[in-house]
């Protein structure tokens, strides 16, 4: 840890655990000898420390049981795609038999929502609201209550406003949309080099899972996922690794 | 599907996955099928990782996540801590009080609040980067240095076995 200034709270843990820069750790150990009751102290967590670790390897290691050898691991999961992909074919199927009793009225239907590209109206969204100026929002950054609140409403469930602090963005502010599905909306963060990053949540039409996945579209990529009655997108300039990180993060949550 | 080294990278973290599951888990048999799940995500997840050093902070973020994802469901028992019996396995020709002062500290440990114990577990006993504590439990870095801090201030005091006032925060 390389750090300068008066000393913090931050600088006695990293000392505590010796992990301090050797500039910074003779300006702490002076700053302690000052200090004769905060220097015991930190003495003591520092053998509690000790004791903590020698205490842990006390045990022995156990041998790993064959359960969790990635062999098996990858031979049960092998074992639960081929019945997914059972299931799968079971309800093709019935899907044929059905489209052919049905056959008649799908004619005059409009063409599915999902033969468009998947998440395009979270790229449209993301250059109308987005992609020009990270401040184009209706509820800026601190009225963040206030977003949470109208969102949860406009998609008729509760929605946090994703903290991706964690990664390194900050939060900028919200807008309520509309998206060919039905109401949605974005949430708008800005990267450590002024990129913009978006977050965009929209309800399904039809409920459907699917895991992360992304699509480049220009300049931008949209990484996405569904979760049942949720999708979500995370956009960002195809250069800027943060829309990557945030949607990792955030999809790993479900 | 993985390539040999690979494989050989994510089995050698498996031991300290399986410490980290049994701290987090009711039984040990819950520990193991925590790590098993975490396993079989990182299969499926594993093109999402991207700097080849810090598997072992990926693995432990999905495992996490995952007891979170659980947690809600079954009501983790927060006497239950595998450590508890560390004194048990002590090397008979140590000195005894030694041996109890360590045991001691595995079950101070075991009595703080989640989120410091964890902090606190990864750093001192898993030796964890705060930044790798960071990422595994997704908060910043200042939240991680806070949760350390009340969570050896704590640990002093049940150790204590008394209330000693924390020492005063510095500026």
């Amino acid at each position: 840890m390389s750090r300068s200034g008066p000393i913090g709270d931050d600088d006695i843990q990293a000392f505590i655990d010796g992990r301090l820069a050797p500039d910074r750790l003779r300006e702490v150990e002076a700053f302690l000898a000052s200090e004769p009751a905060l220097r015991s102290r930190i003495e003591q967590q520092r053998a509690d420390v000790h004791a903590l670790r020698a205490a842990a390897q006390l045990r022995p290691p156990e041998p790993i049981p064959a359960s969790l050898r990635l062999s098996e691991v990858r031979r049960r999961r092998a074992a639960q795609t081929i019945s997914r992909y059972r299931q799968l074919a079971a309800g093709l199927c019935l899907f044929a038999v059905g489209g052919l009793l049905g056959a008649g009225l799908v004619r005059h239907q409009p063409a599915p929502v999902a033969a468009r590209p998947q998440m395009a109206d979270a790229v449209v969204a993301f250059r109308a609201f987005a992609g020009r100026s990270v401040d184009m929002v209706e509820f800026p950054a601190a009225q963040v209550a206030v977003m949470r609140q109208m969102i949860s409403r406009h998609l008729r469930q509760d929605i946090v406003v994703p903290d991706l602090s964690g990664v390194g963005l900050s939060f900028r502010g919200g807008r309520l949309l509309a998206s060919d599905e039905g109401p949605g909306g974005m949430f708008v963060y800005a990267g450590p080099a002024g990129e913009t990053i978006a977050v965009y949540v929209k309800t399904l039409a039809a409920a459907r899972k699917a895991d992360l996945n992304s699509r480049q579209d220009g300049e931008v990529t949209a990484y996405f996922w569904f979760t049942g009655g949720l999708g979500y997108a995370v956009l960002g300039p195809s250069t800027s690794p943060y829309a990557k990180r945030a949607a990792e993060q955030l999809s790993s949550r479900e | 599907m993985l390539g040999s080294v690979s494989d050989l990278e994510i089995e050698a973290q498996i031991p300290a996955l399986r410490r980290f599951a049994r701290s987090l888990a009711r039984n040990p048999d819950d520990a193991d099928e925590l790590v098993q799940d975490t396993l079989l995500q990182a299969l499926s997840r594993w093109r999402q990782l991207r700097k080849p050093g810090s598997v072992r902070a990926w693995l432990f973020q999905i495992l996490f996540n995952l007891h979170r994802t659980h947690g809600r469901r079954r009501q983790r028992d927060l006497a239950r801590f595998d450590h508890d019996d560390g004194a048990d396995h002590a090397d008979p020709s140590s000195d005894q009080h030694q041996a109890l002062h360590l045991g001691d500290a595995l079950s101070a440990l075991a009595r703080l609040p989640q989120d410091q114990r964890i902090a606190l577990e990864l750093v001192a006993v898993q030796g964890m980067t705060y930044e790798e504590v960071a990422r595994v439990t997704e908060v910043p870095i200042g939240t991680v240095m806070s949760r350390l801090s009340r969570a050896r201030e704590r640990l002093r005091t049940e150790l204590e076995g008394s209330n000693v006032t924390p020492f005063r925060r510095l500026k």
